[in-house]
Parts: C-alpha cells; structure tokens; sequence
C-alpha cells in the first residue's frame, strides 16, 4: 500500500511540473553579465532591463544573470565549454573568437543590419568581434586603456617636473621617485591581465607599431615574437622591475589593491584604464586635481609609433547558438531599442566617466576631469590594440605568465619570447 | 561446521544496502572519470565538435615542459610537507602524551579548527599575512626596527612554495596529529613499561618502539598527504593563481588554466589522467619503500 502511494504522489508532481511548463508562455531569456551593485555599468543595465521587462510583462522577460568580475569569467568558460552560455552574454574579444569557432554563439551581421545597431556603431568597434569576416558580439563599451596617470605632487617632491617622454627619462625619474621614498609605479598583477591589458599593450607598441602587431594577428610570417622590436619592448619594461621602479609584491597583490597604493599615496603612478579614472573621482576628488594623464614614454631611437594608447571594445554582447526564435527576436529588440541607445550611453557616461561603443550627448560637467582630459589629447595619440582581447588565447596565456614573472624581474625578454613564439608557431 | 560465506539472500541485503553508496560513487567518481578519459583523447575545446585525435595529447604533455615543471612543484611540497605535517604532527602528538600539557581535550580542538575552514579563508588570510603593507608579519618586522627583512613571500620564485607549505601545514597539522595520537593510543602500554624498566629514555622509547608500532599509521598519513599534495589546487588558486610566472603552478591547477583560460579541454583531460597515473606512481613507490614486496601490506 505505502508503496502504490509513493509512485502515486511521485506522479501527481511529475504532472504538476509539466502542467506548469506548458502553461508558462512568457519568453524568458538570461543576460549573462557581471554590473553587480558596486560596478560602474549596473544602473544603466538595471534600468535597461526593467524597463524591457515593464514594457514585455506577460510577454517576454530578462533574467539578469549577473556575477562579481572574479567569477564571472570562470563562469562563462565553463559554460562556454558545455555550451550552455546564457542567451545574451558579455564576452572579451579572444572568447568571442574562440567560441564562434566551436559554434556556441551565432552570427549577429545580418541581425544587427536588420535592427539598426550597425548604424549606430562605428564599423571599427567591431574588429575585436569578428571572426572570418563575421560579426559574432555587440561591442559595449569603446576604452582608453594603457596611459599613465600620476600624481603631480609626488612628481614635483621628487625634482621630476615634467613627465618623461623617453623610457631613460622614465628610469630617471623613478630613481627619483625612489630616492624620495615613493614607489615609482604601482603594478598589482596577481590576475594577469594588468601587467598587459592596461600597460605592456600600449608600450609594445611604441617599439613594434600596429604594422606588426597586425602581421602578427595574421600569421602570415612578416613578424614574429622573437624580433628585436618585441624583445627590446620587454627589456624595457624588465628594466623597470631592476631599477625598482614597480612595487615588490606586484605579482600577488591584484589591480584593486594596487589602486589603493594610489590612493593612499604610496605610488607615484599607475597605468590605467578609462574606468579607473571614476574611482579616483568618486573616491578622492582632491587626489584627481593634483592626477595627471600621459602616454607611455617610448625609445629615444627607432621609435615605431609615437605616444600609443590603447583603443579596446574588449567587451561585447554575444547571442547563443541555443537561443530560440523568440528568444532570439526579444533578445535582438533588448539590444536595439533598450540597450544600445542614447539614454543608456549617458547614463554609463555621467555615472562612471567610461564610453559606450555608440554615441551620446552628455554633460561634460558630470565626468572626471582626468577623462576630459584623456578625450582632449587621446585623439592626437596613436591608437592601438590591446593584446588581452585580441591575441590567440594560448599565446596569451605564455604572455601573460612571462610578464607577470618580467615585472618581478624574474624571467628573460629571450626566455618571454621564445615560449610565445613556441606557442605560435604551434597554432599555425 | 558453520561456513562464514553468505548466503544469497544475506548478499542481497548486503548489495542493497551497498547500492546508493555505490552509485553515487559512480556517478561522481567513475563516470567523470571515464568521460575525462574520453576527452583526452580529443581535442575538443567546448561546444558541439569533438574531434578524437588519439594519443596526440599524451604525446605533447610528454614534451611540456610546463606540465613536468608543476609535477616538479607538487614533488617539491610532498617534499617539505612530510616533514611539516607528518613530522610535526608527530611531535605534537607526542607532547599529547605527555604529562606536562594541561587541557589536552581542548588543545586538540583548536590544533584541528583550522581543518575545517574553507580553502579561501585559509588562503586570503594567510595572503594577508604575508602582505608587505599591511600583513602582520610585516607590520611586527617593522615594529621592531627591521623592515629590511620583510620578505614579499608569495612574489619571490624561491619562497612561494615555501610559503604555501606553511599555509598548508598551519591548515592540515591537526588532521593528522589526530591520526597519529589515535595510533598511539593503540600503542601497548605494557611495553612501554618494560623499555622503562630495562632503561630506555623518552627518545629512545619514541624512535624503537612507538615510531615502529605505529608505522601503519605514519603509512597512511604519508598516503593521505601525498595524495593530498598532488591534488592541491584550492590553496594555490587563492593565494597566488599559480604565480609569480609559473612559480607555484602544481599539476591540476596546470589542467584548470589549460581548460578554463586556455579552452583547451581535451588536453586539460590528458593533464588529469596525468595527474592519476603519476599520482598512483608515487603512492606504489611509497608502498614499495615502506612494505617492500609483501602482499598483505
């Protein structure tokens, strides 16, 4: 008896979950993100998706599937592996090459044609998210990385009165800062990416240029890691390890705690990103007024490309392979009529001085002074691309590794060179 | 005379009760197991195409040298941990024996807390203790009038694992000081009344007829941390990622950037079943050097 009742109930909520399975019709669909509360982009997505779902209610709904940062990327390369990414997911640009390759993310070029997007974005901002020729991710935002901001007051105590130019000025100075009982440059690379996304790009290439990083992207033999131009890039910023110019413990401390040595003062400068300058402006406004911005100096000869800075859509917003028709129309309508608009640009702007991929008029009054004045010169700079969203991951992950050594000065430029190009010659 | 074989009914009841243990561990343990074998065998990288490639993994991880650097690593920790955990563990347990500890209950507590704490509490304090700025080794290093002697432990190539081992040993000790006082107590007290007797000293007691005596014990303590020791991966991940470089990457944190940063999942599969055989290596070489070739050991 106990047991025909035990498979009767078994049944009864078997039939209760179909039931409620058939009788839901809204399309509901996850947007895979890390805008929790304390990062800069969350109020414009917050607003974003609530107004879809207030406008679709019954219809079609968002799920805000959102992450801190640190375990966002774990997350989406584990679903990337198993193929069940959330419908609409942020994704860097090497990840967007890889997972249009292993087919879990679908083309978007004819999508975006259809609903207007690709008008509103520059046909530039793509690169990073094209794949044979096909646009697979919608670039959010549209960033300066990789220049130097400094604290002008540490600068003038340590006799430095203008921020150098060439890369022995630079040593200069941070004997300098040194002497004065600063700490020249704040690095913290525990994660990886700092060391190159937000500096090493941007001096590579004033010893390489975008020539050769461009022959290099397409392997097609006119450069290789092992040239002179990328093992001088990487003596030089070993030789800023030697002297002292960064921190000790610029491998295990992580970028968050390297700002903090900004802000308390214990480094006379760092190399940042856009989104970094908000920090500085929300968190100590009298700090900002005595910041300034400048390019990475480069060589005193054979300079390949004067004062780089890098111009990177490393983020953008990928479509699953597994996303339903409906899905797919809800999704698209999300991304072209709540997402990619003006309103949503001047939010991100005003709120955290960083730059969506489309346009917008803003209130210039509303951002950081640091980023007017990155949007003043940046355009006179060389822009160039930031390794971290465009190079083949593995090679990345040899890069990544050696530099973290180099700012510690625990590797060779050679021995750097050598396991990348390894790793290159490997993938072709 | 009465057989101690079972009968069918009575193995019945013993499968059945053996049953959901034994799915379960299948499901979490063979299953996953196989499909890892599997995919060494491919080179999949995610995603719906999974293209088998035969030996072509093992072939390359024979030729990395990365891979042979992180087993070099876990070696390096199997190394210092026997003597910090086993080693320590043992005197510890020993000092329990003794007459001169007070609340011995509530020692062993405490010396077993830290067991019980997640990998990245463990992991972001002891970060934080050996933080330059704030840690408080510095921060006693410079109280005293010595800042030249504070060590960025966890971004030196030659301290890094070091430092982990301490974390380790500070984390694991009381695990195995439970093990090793739990053989000790099995330890006949009578004979250690007869050495008394014929004059052996604490030392001589404790390396002629306690160390022996509980050299089971010690065999699986070694077991347990060298198995521990190659499996290591939460610790690691949380204090250092494997940095400075590739200074304390160990051989599943190794298989975790090939299939998480890299997307190379069939070669990360090829690194873990890696990872098994080496690991089973290891655990019959240590059976060898202890047991020699006796079956029942």
């Amino acid at each position: 008896m106990k047991k025909i009742l035990s498979v009767l109930l078994a049944l009864v909520m078997l039939s209760a979950l179909c039931v409620s399975a058939v009788a839901d019709e809204v399309v509901e669909f996850t947007f895979g993100n890390f805008s929790v509360e304390d990062q800069a982009w969350h109020l414009a997505m917050d607003a974003a998706i609530e107004q879809f779902n207030a406008d679709h209610e019954g219809v079609a709904k968002i799920i805000n599937d959102r992450l801190p940062p640190a375990s966002y990327n774990l997350n989406v390369a584990t679903l990337g592996a198993s193929g069940d990414l959330q419908t609409l997911v942020f994704v860097t640009g090497d990840l967007t090459n890889e997972y249009a390759q292993t087919g879990v993310i679908q083309p978007l070029s004819g999508l975006i044609a259809e609903n207007g997007i690709a008008d509103k974005i520059s046909p530039d901002y793509f690169v990073e998210h094209t794949n044979n020729g096909e646009i697979y991710a919608i670039p959010a935002a549209n960033s300066y990385f990789g220049f130097i901001v400094y604290n002008k007051e540490i600068f003038e105590e340590a006799g430095v009165e203008q921020f150098p130019t060439t890369m022995d000025e630079f040593y200069d100075a941070c004997d300098k800062i040194n002497a004065a009982g600063y700490i020249p440059m704040g690095m913290g690379d525990k994660d990886l990416w700092p060391a190159d996304s937000i500096s090493f790009s941007a001096l590579v290439n004033r010893y390489c240029g975008n020539e050769w990083y461009e022959n290099i992207l397409a392997m097609n033999g006119e450069a290789n890691f092992t040239d002179q131009c990328f093992i001088d890039a990487l003596n030089a910023y070993l030789k800023i390890a030697e002297i002292g110019g960064f921190n000790k413990d610029a491998a295990s401390i992580d970028n968050n705690q390297r700002m903090s040595l900004y802000m308390n003062k214990k480094v006379a400068m760092i190399s940042a990103g856009q989104w970094e300058c908000s920090t500085i402006h929300n968190d100590d406004p009298e700090l900002e007024a005595i910041s300034g911005i400048a390019p990475w100096p480069g060589p005193v000869e054979n300079e390949a490309a004067p004062a780089s800075i890098e111009v990177s859509n490393a983020w953008g917003i990928a479509l699953s392979s597994k996303a339903t028709d409906e899905q797919k129309m809800y999704a698209m309508e999300f991304m072209a009529n709540y997402y990619v608009t003006e309103e949503f640009a001047r939010t991100v702007i005003e709120n955290t001085s960083t730059s969506t991929a489309w346009e917008c008029e803003y209130d210039a009054s509303k951002i950081s002074p640091l980023v007017v004045s990155l949007f003043d010169n940046a355009p006179s700079w060389t822009a160039c691309k930031n390794w971290d969203s465009t190079l083949p991951v593995t090679v990345k992950a040899a890069y990544q590794r050696g530099l973290q050594s180099l700012i510690i000065a625990e590797t060779t430029a050679e021995a750097i060179a050598e396991e990348m190009q390894w790793e290159y010659e490997d993938l072709q | 005379m009465q057989s101690n074989k079972l009968s069918k009914r009575e193995k019945y009841e013993v499968y059945k009760y053996m049953a959901p243990g034994f799915l379960i561990y299948c499901f979490a343990i063979v299953i996953p197991l196989l499909v890892c074998l599997y995919l060494s065998f491919t080179n999949w990288k995610g995603g719906p195409v999974i293209e088998v490639t035969g030996v072509k993994n093992y072939v390359r991880m024979w030729n990395d040298k990365n891979f042979w650097l992180s087993f070099v690593h876990n070696l390096q920790m199997i190394a210092i941990l026997i003597f910090t955990q086993i080693g320590i563990a043992f005197l510890i347990s020993l000092f329990f024996r003794s007459k001169l500890i007070a609340m011995k209950e509530f020692h062993r507590r405490i010396i077993f807390l830290p067991c019980v704490l997640a990998a990245i509490v463990v992991g972001m304090t002891w970060q934080l203790i050996y933080n330059i700025d704030i840690g408080i080794i510095a921060t006693i290093l410079k109280r005293i009038g010595h800042p030249e002697l504070i060590i960025s432990w966890l971004d030196d190539p030659d301290l890094v694992i070091l430092a982990i081992c301490i974390t380790l040993s500070w984390q694991y000790i009381g695990q195995f000081v439970v093990i090793i006082t739990a053989g000790m107590t099995n330890v006949d007290q009578s004979v250690l009344e007869a050495s008394e007797i014929d004059g052996a000293n604490s030392f001589q007691k404790t390396v002629h007829i306690i160390f022996p005596l509980i050299r089971n014990t010690i065999s699986v303590c070694l077991i347990m941390c060298i198995s521990g020791c190659m499996k290591i991966f939460d610790i690691i991940f949380v204090m250092t990622g494997g940095g400075p470089g590739k200074a304390s990457m160990v051989t599943a944190l190794y298989a975790y950037d090939n299939a998480f940063r890299i997307h190379k999942i069939g070669y990360s599969a090829a690194n873990a079943i890696g990872m098994v055989i080496l690991s089973t290596l290891l655990i019959a070489i240590v059976r060898l050097l202890l047991y020699g070739r006796k079956k029942n050991a």
